[in-house]
């Protein structure tokens, strides 16, 4: 969890307060069935599905945001062995092969959401459509976040010619 | 396709510095494509309803969260104090001290980085105070560090459960006894060291009045460990219950009886756990993608062929397993070979009669050691980082508690008791 001293903006604050308090209604969700449970003997039929949609969601989410920060777990070793003009190039060439996954998942995400359109899910009765909705939300949210790097990226690759190593290296 | 265009690609991908997620969706969409199935919708789809969407998994970010509050709740210090009173006039105490907190902070954590770091930013400062060599302190930080998922709770224990369809409440007790001996024996290493090294003893106050200050502080954050356990033995909770009990149980502690958490922190350590658990989980949902795309192109089978060509004997491929696994943990992060290798490896134990509890034992301890060795080492990072030593000498360091601690793996893997007793003893069900 390594904070990154840059001044959040706001796209970041407000996706933390979503992920916050999405992670605090799943505990209090979760709470609610243990007590429901044990003290009116009582099994709820949604917490358990609701807490999976909200995991689901903090999931993708979350992920936004570990892009955003640029906190992605990666094997950088190479970088000590390669000079930086390569270095740039291979940075470069990266977020651009993640950026066209990217784009490939939002594809696979939005299908999925229009085939489970229609359906509703066992305890709740929201469509699944709702829930199916943050895979291609967030992976578009990435995609964008890793377009704008790439921009600036490929500016400095090209355009400034020289050795300014992007903010990528950890 | 042979299993070994497989992994050349997987390698290929990480070395050019593809984030660890994408390698791995990666290697499983050109395999896919390669075979004629790819299809886009089949990466979203095989993650969400085979990777992610799964209620036992909720406890992931339970347990995150749950470690963070407690945390916040300045239980570092108390804990701290309670492992110098039991072991703080060894020769070389402090390095004693790191161990045992270190395993104390696996009862209330269950991820390897929260304990190393927790370790790391209370010890390694009054190590080098005492005149330890900076490398051997970090790395010491490290190396209890990765004791937290092998000590109850355990984050990769809950992961492999969901995979392996075993029970966690025995997994989480198998983990006990080879916590206990990985920490024994980071013990006897650092006894002997300090004795060359001519480390001090610290002062330690042994009246029964100190015993019970220092355990008065203590005693709420070491009763965690004993609710989850005791609440998912008892078949009271679920373990995702136990865990969300256990966010209830540290807010209390930390807020109400410690005051030291106020309610405007808690967004923060709210968002952080958020983005800990969708950095885990995302890695996951590709491993989860990859594994189905191997395993629907037969590859374990592959693989299990040939561990079986090369020997028949259980004692011999339990060996091997360890070492692909060792060799893959130098490389990738504990919760992708864990993912990656239970597909392979679970068709392979059951054949050799291995109980699948064991195994998920075997393998985290496992895992927990590749976090700890270089080039790609966790927790050498968040040590390094808290010792401000270089990566070579923090990795030369661990050299030798690797070597120790990997003794007890393989002890562990080739005396079933060590792992099996306890889990029979209190769950005679399974």
């Amino acid at each position: 969890m390594a904070q990154s001293n840059k001044k959040t903006g706001w796209g970041e604050g407000l996706l933390n307060w979503v992920n916050a308090s999405f992670l605090l209604v799943m505990v209090l969700v979760i709470l609610l069935q243990v007590i429901a449970r044990y003290a009116f003997n009582h099994a709820l039929p949604w917490p358990e599905e609701l807490g999976r949609f909200l995991f689901a969601w903090i999931v993708f989410l979350g992920t936004v945001s570990v892009i955003q920060a640029d906190e992605m777990l990666n094997l950088d070793l190479i970088y000590r062995y390669i000079p930086e003009r390569a270095a740039a190039g291979l940075r470069l060439l990266v977020a651009l092969i993640v950026f066209v996954f990217l784009l490939v998942m939002c594809k696979g995400g939005y299908e999925l959401m229009i085939r489970q359109a229609s359906q509703r899910s066992v305890g709740l009765e929201v469509p699944m459509g709702i829930v199916y909705f943050v895979i291609p939300f967030a992976t578009l949210l990435m995609a964008l976040i890793m377009f704008f790097r790439i921009l600036k990226m490929g500016r400095d690759f090209f355009i400034s010619k020289g050795a300014n190593p992007e903010g990528t290296g950890k | 396709m042979s299993p070994l265009i497989f992994i050349a690609l997987l390698f290929l991908f990480l070395f050019t510095s593809i984030p660890i997620a994408f390698s791995l969706g990666l290697v499983g969409a050109v395999i896919a494509i390669w075979k004629g199935i790819f299809n886009p919708i089949l990466i979203t789809h095989i993650m969400y309803s085979q990777g992610i969407d799964s209620f036992p998994l909720l406890a992931v970010p339970f347990f995150i969260l749950a470690g963070a509050l407690m945390e916040e709740g300045g239980i570092s210090r108390r804990l701290v104090d309670f492992a110098q009173f039991l072991v703080g006039r060894i020769r070389g105490g402090l390095a004693q001290v790191a161990i045992v907190t270190g395993m104390f902070f696996g009862g209330i954590t269950g991820s390897a980085v929260a304990d190393a770091a927790a370790v790391g930013s209370m010890l390694i400062p009054s190590m080098k105070e005492k005149n330890y060599d900076p490398a051997f302190a970090s790395a010491l930080s490290a190396a209890s560090g990765a004791m937290g998922p092998i000590i109850p709770p355990s984050i990769p224990m809950v992961i492999y459960a969901v995979i392996a369809n075993a029970s966690v409440a025995s997994l989480f007790l198998g983990g006990i006894v080879p916590g206990v001996l990985f920490g024994v024996s980071l013990m006897v290493y650092s006894y002997f060291y300090a004795k060359r090294k001519n480390l001090p003893k610290e002062e330690v106050n042994l009246t029964f009045a100190n015993f019970f200050s220092v355990m008065r502080r203590g005693i709420l954050p070491l009763l965690m460990p004993l609710i989850i356990l005791g609440g998912i033995f008892t078949g009271m909770f679920t373990a995702t219950e136990s865990a969300v009990v256990a966010v209830a149980y540290a807010f209390i502690v930390s807020h109400f009886i410690y005051r030291q958490l106020p309610l405007k922190k808690m967004p923060k350590i709210l968002a952080d756990s958020a983005k800990a658990t969708a950095s885990i989980m995302f890695i996951i949902g590709m491993a989860t993608f990859l594994s189905w795309v191997i395993t629907s192109e037969q590859i374990p089978q592959q693989v299990a062929e040939t561990f079986f060509r090369i020997s028949a004997k259980p004692w011999m491929i339990i060996i091997m397993l360890n070492i692909l696994m060792l060799i893959l943990g130098c490389f990738i992060d504990p919760v992708s070979i864990l993912i990656l290798i239970s597909p392979i490896a679970l068709p392979i134990i059951k054949q050799i009669g291995m109980d699948p509890v064991h195994f998920g034992v075997v393998l985290t301890v496992n895992i927990c050691i590749g976090s700890l060795t270089p080039p790609v080492g966790t927790l050498l990072f968040v040590c390094s980082r808290i010792g401000k030593v270089g990566f070579y000498d923090i990795s030369k360091a661990i050299l030798p508690m690797c070597l120790v601690v990997i003794g007890v793996l393989f002890l562990i893997s080739l005396v079933p008791e060590t792992v099996m007793y306890l889990p029979r003893l209190f769950a005679p069900g399974k």
